[in-house]
């Protein structure tokens, strides 16, 4: 087995996962945003290409650092600091006060041969140990993370836990509070960055290529998603699949099983993905016992975009594979070449372990949970998003043409034309679009599904898409465009035979608006309504954006134009539009699952103040108490002067003991060494003083009398 | 997978084989193809092969393996060969040569079988379609198996049929010697005669030297392409007593023409034996109806024994896709005899290729009518089907006519007498031939158009003066009926009106379109007459169909089958095209 070599880096994802708990939050925070790949790049592959250093590192070259670094780790435990400062290298019994010590600890952290040395320096557990705390996202239960240590490899639970604790005290490591002897392991969240480009080549997973490997496939066809899925729908518009109580007709099935011999075996399981995935998106309804192709729908996913189809494949896949995406993005990052099994699957385990402990986290669940539901890649592979190879006793994995066409093609990939013969005979080869495709099988009898699937132009097939709403001039034009050499002269004067010339009625489906006749001048001479009419049949009737009724209505109430409540809906178009609402509804939802899935990306949100030294045990309450640094003081006196409050304060006498005083804040400076100071009015002595902010034991805001 | 778009080629599971036509590498891609599969249609962008059974023991008899027929896919393929035909491949051609028949010294009436293996002996053997011609010899260990002599033809269908293609290593009688030599010059003429480049390759493929391995198969050349010069050269390398068996008396009269006046033999070494002539000469000329030829039904075949009656060394099979049955079963007893057969295509309508493969012999050369095209030694091609509206009476009794007769009102569709005179107007200049099927339809047109016409009825010497006429420029337009679909040479033709046709007979299109593919102004080419205006090297085939009628329909079959091959098809309408012209007055030379 060769370990990756250069310009073949494999990663682990290696921030913790958060779940359900998240979801919310972000709807609260402004809806899902666009998905967005580089997102789960970065948090996937982020040692694919950092984003933070430079290909050649220059000794004491400064790294980006995490931004509120500073801040953070102003407010860690002082002697959390400290070991972590030291562990840099620094000498802190040489440095006057915390303040510059936590300047000094962040300047460290953003030198990168600093940072390389302290990770050398770290003996195998230990190294280990922080490999797979940043492998489960950077949070680990106290005991279970022994348990997975041990798994993985091999050795003593104490050995383990010394180097747990040995992590501590370099300050690479927190502890939570302690509940009943339970608490978490937890990387200081603006280390995680700094810690996976320092372990860059631990973190890497190896890959393997040998000629030996036996590839454990079923011998067909590795096609592109989009292209068994519309060869699917295609097949399935001509040859609508009849139903039983229970099934597909058998004698259909089987002859769609041997349509599609090329790309799934009988009996497969892709398939039935496949028309799950239909039936679920609305592209697929049952209709008199049959299964039909609802045209409107599969238009409306064809026209997505592809981050957005890949979304709802992912949120599909996600139901019964959690972390598909992410998973498959890792493999993804092999280049085709095999990632060995253990690794691979020990990395996901932490990712699953890793999002269960922050949830249990969260929801304060701090007792042990032996559960064991590990997934296994199994469902991915009867799909054909994974394919296995086996060579003597080791197993591999890596992504199917299958899954490839969703992780990484990009439209512009897709081939845009097809040959269209003299012969009638249409041929398009695998990679031709999937809109294009779809389009043929409307167009043309689906003949062929293999390597280059195989349409035939017939008067039948002309004579069912002019049915189904194709124009003369579309049908010609698409043939036009899309034909390698145009439409040959004999099809062209044969297929504009078929055509005929275009019907003198037609049918629309559309939101029609219909405006009363005394308020039709005042409608028409609005420009704010313009943008919403579709199509203006008469004056008074308009053809309206069906997706913008809510702007269109908001933009009437305005006008002082009175429309009805309800929209008269009529039959045929009421089921469509449900249908693509749903589709559009579950875009939406995958969206916010990429979200939620990128956000993963994110660790804890734990306060850092919530974070002990590793020899310190503290209750959750204690944990909880705020910690008065000299930077907390000086936000509370920055608050206090634009707010016009007062600062009540406990402040060290010299003889004797503390005590606390009312102050009117005036202004914060720097003093000679440093430190910060707050000068402002006594209430109690009515006397002008200053106060050295790093030796205020405790600070409140107190609301100005006025 | 190893996809590589930039290649040509599409291999589909069920074995048919796309290829990009304007790609660069086209040339070697077709190069490659050719041995090993069979071109199915070529139009312009697209050209489709066929890998079957029979064209790869075609591959295999020329020694091609397995690994390079799939190495040499993979290297030209977009995407990997599909397993199935892989399978397809390495099963068949591995099949061929397990089986072989040898000649046997010790026993000279009979034929030894060489098996590969014993276990392919035990295999064979124990299969019933072959254990009835088996002759058994020898014990146990030193099993020895042979054949009766007789049974050679027989008994290679019957191994064919059991998926056992046999090798045929047995060797030929060599017939009576008939020294001659090719001419430099045309007798009586100037004209330099030299078989062109692939004439003497396809005939050097087929003799390989008078090995065993050589000495029968098929040569596959487009109409046009002179294959009855590749029979004389194969004739100049054999030098044997030579029979050839032709399509009809016209054709074998060309025969005879062609060898007295490229090869040094006399009329006296070349004879007909047809129902006119009965000569048997050292080199004869006879059709297939004549050796077929019963008295009545319970009879035999009269003169099936021209094959016993003289000591051949060569049989020609013309035309050999139109082999009728008796002749199969008669080539069956001949294969001690060297044979080759000529065609411009393999596809038999009755399905028999295997026949022509076990009997004739393996495909030993192609070349497309493309690539004859481009060489310049045929004329390039632009077909063009008009569509002629019924009139009112003749919709009505379409309509009320059984469904048997739609087919041919539709095709006796008076309105074509006005297209034929729009035609003939349009090219007073060239040689026109208007062919059709029905009879009737013929006559009219004859007596309409004062043009003369060659059906069956019309007596060989009748059609021999016509066609000398229409040869040497004296008649320029001439109606012939399915007579004059095969093998008849008639160079200077250059426009077919296609009349009527037999259903969506593809065979008979692609025929018919022979007729006029001839090369049409070779350099070097002296003309019979100097004072003719030199013509284009261009052809145009037509077909008129009556709209809306059965004829459309079959029409369209033969449409896509052109079209298919590659030739220009367009379609017109005939109110458009007559509208657009003056009132044609007809300068149709009289009978």
């Amino acid at each position: 087995m060769s370990s990756t070599s250069a310009g073949t880096n494999k990663s682990g994802r290696n921030r913790f996962p958060k779940k359900k708990f998240r979801r919310k939050r972000n709807n609260r925070r402004g809806g899902p945003n666009v998905p967005n790949y580089r997102k789960v790049n970065k948090a996937v592959a982020i040692l694919q290409s950092p984003p933070n250093y430079p290909e050649n590192p220059k000794r004491g070259k400064r790294v980006q650092k995490p931004a509120g670094l500073v801040e953070y780790l102003t407010q860690l435990p002082e002697s959390l600091v400290v070991a972590l400062y030291k562990s840099t290298g620094g000498q802190p019994n040489k440095v006057g006060n915390f303040d510059r010590i936590v300047q000094l600890t962040s300047k460290a952290l953003g030198q990168e041969t600093r940072l390389k040395t302290l990770v050398k320096d770290l003996k195998p557990n230990q190294l280990n140990s922080l490999i797979t705390m940043i492998q489960c996202g950077g949070i680990a239960h106290c005991n279970e993370i022994i348990e997975e240590l041990v798994i993985s490899y091999g050795g003593r639970n104490k050995d383990w836990t010394q180097a747990l604790n040995d992590l501590g005290k370099l300050g690479l490591l927190a502890r939570s509070a302690t509940e009943h002897d339970h608490f978490f392991y937890i990387v200081p969240e603006p280390l995680l960055p700094l810690f996976e480009h320092a372990l860059k080549q631990d973190l890497t997973l190896p890959t393997f290529a040998h000629e030996g490997i036996s590839v454990d496939n079923d011998g067909t066809l590795p096609t592109a998603f989009d292209f068994s899925l519309v060869a699917l729908a295609s097949y399935l518009h001509q040859k609508p699949a009849r139903l039983t109580q229970h099934d597909i007709h058998r004698s259909d099935r089987e002859e769609l099983d041997a349509f599609f011999g090329q790309i799934w075996t009988p009996g497969s399981e892709r398939f039935d993905f496949l028309l799950d995935f239909l039936l679920t998106h609305g592209m697929l309804s049952f209709q008199n016992a049959q299964l039909n192709i609802v045209p409107g729908v599969l238009d409306e996913w064809l026209a997505m975009s592809q981050a957005d189809q890949t979304a709802l494949v992912m949120a599909k896949l996600d139901q019964e594979f959690t972390l598909t995406e992410w998973l498959l993005w890792v493999v993804h990052q092999a280049d085709g070449e095999w990632l060995p099994a253990h690794p691979l699957q020990s990395l996901y385990r932490r990712w699953i372990q890793g999002d269960k402990w922050r949830q249990r986290f969260y929801e304060d669940k701090w007792s042990e949970d032996n559960s064991d539901d590990l997934p296994s890649f199994a469902t991915l592979l009867r799909y054909g998003f994974l394919e296995r190879g086996v060579w003597g006793q080791e197993q591999f994995y890596r992504l199917t043409e299958f899954a490839t066409s969703l992780i990484s093609r990009q439209k512009s990939d897709e081939i845009s034309k097809f040959y269209l013969t003299p012969n009638f005979e249409i041929v398009a080869p695998m990679g031709t679009s999937a809109h294009l495709l779809f389009k043929l099988g409307e167009l043309c009898e689906f003949s062929n599904c293999d390597r280059a699937n195989t349409y035939k132009l017939t008067v039948q097939s002309i004579e069912k898409a002019k049915e189904s709403g194709w124009k003369r001039d579309e049908v010609l034009q698409f043939f036009t465009k899309h034909s390698q050499l145009g439409i040959p002269e004999n099809v062209d004067f044969t297929l504009k035979k078929w055509l005929g010339s275009d019907p003198s009625a037609t049918f629309h489906n559309v939101l029609m608006l219909t405006v009363h006749r005394n308020q039709v001048p005042a409608f028409e001479s609005n420009s704010a309504f313009k943008p919403f009419i579709v199509h203006r049949f008469l004056p008074g009737m308009y053809a309206v954006h069906p997706n913008r009724k809510e702007e269109l209505e908001a933009e009437m109430v305005k006008a002082g134009i009175q429309f009805g409540e309800h929209t008269i809906d009529y039959p045929q178009g009421q089921h469509l539009e449900q249908e693509k609402d749903l589709l559009s509804t579950q875009v939406k939802e995958a969206r916010e699952l990429k979200v939620e899935h990128a956000d993963l990306a994110r660790p804890t949100d734990v306060t850092p103040n919530e974070l002990c030294f590793i020899s310190e045990v503290k209750t959750k309450e204690e944990a909880k108490q705020i910690r008065i640094t000299s930077s907390y003081c000086k936000k509370l006196c920055e608050q206090a002067l634009e707010s016009n409050q007062y600062i009540r304060l406990e402040y060290p006498q010299k003889k004797a003991a503390p005590k606390w005083v009312t102050v009117t804040p005036e202004k914060i400076s720097a003093s000679g060494n440093g430190s910060l100071t707050l000068s402002g009015r006594v209430h109690e002595s009515n006397r002008k003083l200053t106060f050295a902010l790093h030796r205020v034991l405790n600070i409140e805001l107190v609301p100005s009398e006025g | 997978m190893q996809i590589n778009l930039d290649n040509p080629v599409i291999v589909q599971a069920d074995g048919k084989v796309l290829v990009e036509a304007n790609h660069k590498t086209y040339e070697q891609a077709r190069e490659f193809l050719t041995q090993f599969a069979e071109l199915e249609s070529s139009p312009d962008a697209l050209h489709t092969y066929q890998i079957t059974r029979i064209s790869l023991w075609n591959a295999a008899s020329s020694n091609l393996s397995t690994s390079e027929i799939v190495a040499g896919l993979n290297k030209i393929s977009k995407y990997p060969i599909p397993g199935e035909v892989e399978e397809l491949i390495a099963d068949t051609i591995e099949r061929y040569g397990l089986v072989k028949l040898l000649p046997n010294p010790e026993q000279p009436s009979e034929i030894k079988i060489q098996f590969e293996t014993p276990y392919v002996q035990r295999l064979f053997t124990g299969d019933p379609l072959v254990q009835d011609y088996l002759i058994k010899r020898g014990r146990r260990r030193d099993l020895r198996f042979s054949i009766s002599i007789e049974n050679r033809g027989i008994f290679k269908q019957q191994c064919l049929l059991a998926d056992w293609p046999v090798e045929d290593l047995a060797g030929f009688k060599p017939g009576t010697a008939l020294p001659f030599k090719l001419r430099e010059r045309i007798k009586n003429t100037d004209v330099v005669f030299e078989p062109r480049t692939y004439q003497w390759e396809a005939a050097k493929r087929w003799y390989q030297e008078g090995k065993s391995t050589g000495g029968c198969g098929v040569v596959v050349l487009a109409c046009g392409g002179g294959k009855t010069i590749v029979g004389i050269t194969a004739m100049s390398l054999v030098q044997r007593k030579t029979l050839i068996l032709a399509t009809n008396q016209a054709s074998v009269n060309q025969w005879i023409q062609e060898i007295i006046s490229k090869t040094t033999l006399t009329a006296r070494d070349v004879g007909s034996y047809t129902a006119n002539s009965r000569e048997l000469r050292p080199v004869t000329v006879s059709t297939y109806q004549m050796v077929s030829h019963k008295k009545s039904k319970d009879d035999g075949f009269k003169h099936l024994d021209i094959f016993d009656k003289e000591d051949w060394g060569l049989i020609i099979y013309d035309e050999v896709h139109l082999l009728p049955a008796p002749v199969f079963g008669a080539t069956a007893n001949l294969q001690a005899m060297r044979r080759l057969g000529l065609t411009a295509t393999l596809v038999r309508e009755d399905g028999r290729e295997t026949d022509v493969f076990t009997l004739v012999g393996p495909k030993r050369y192609e070349l497309p009518w493309q690539d004859l095209q481009k060489m310049g030694f045929i004329a390039s091609m632009e077909c063009v089907e008009i569509h002629l509206e019924m009139s009112d009476m003749l919709t009505r009794k379409y309509k009320d006519a059984a469904e048997k007769d739609k087919f041919m009102i539709a095709c006796s569709n008076p309105a074509k007498l006005n297209a034929v005179r729009y035609l003939l107007q349009k090219h007073q200049q060239d040689n026109i031939l208007i062919i059709g099927t029905y009879l009737e339809q013929l006559e009219i047109m004859s007596t309409e158009l004062k043009l003369p016409v060659i059906t069956g009825k019309t007596p060989n010497h009748v059609r021999e003066q016509l066609f000398g006429k229409f040869r040497s420029g004296k008649i320029k337009t001439l109606i012939v009926s399915k007579v004059a679909n095969f093998s008849i040479d008639l160079p200077d033709a250059n426009v077919a009106i296609q009349l009527s046709g037999t259903f969506g007979s593809r065979q008979e299109e692609a025929q018919r379109l022979g007729r006029i593919l001839r090369p049409k102004n070779l350099k070097g080419k002296k003309r019979a007459d100097k004072n003719r205006a030199p013509v284009e090297n261009k052809a145009y085939f037509y077909t008129l169909v009556t709209k809306d009628s059965k004829e459309q329909t079959f029409a369209l079959n033969r449409q896509k089958f052109l079209a298919g091959q590659g030739y220009r098809y367009i379609l017109q309408d005939f109110s458009t095209l007559s509208s657009l012209s003056s009132s044609p007055s007809i300068t149709a030379t009289p009978i």
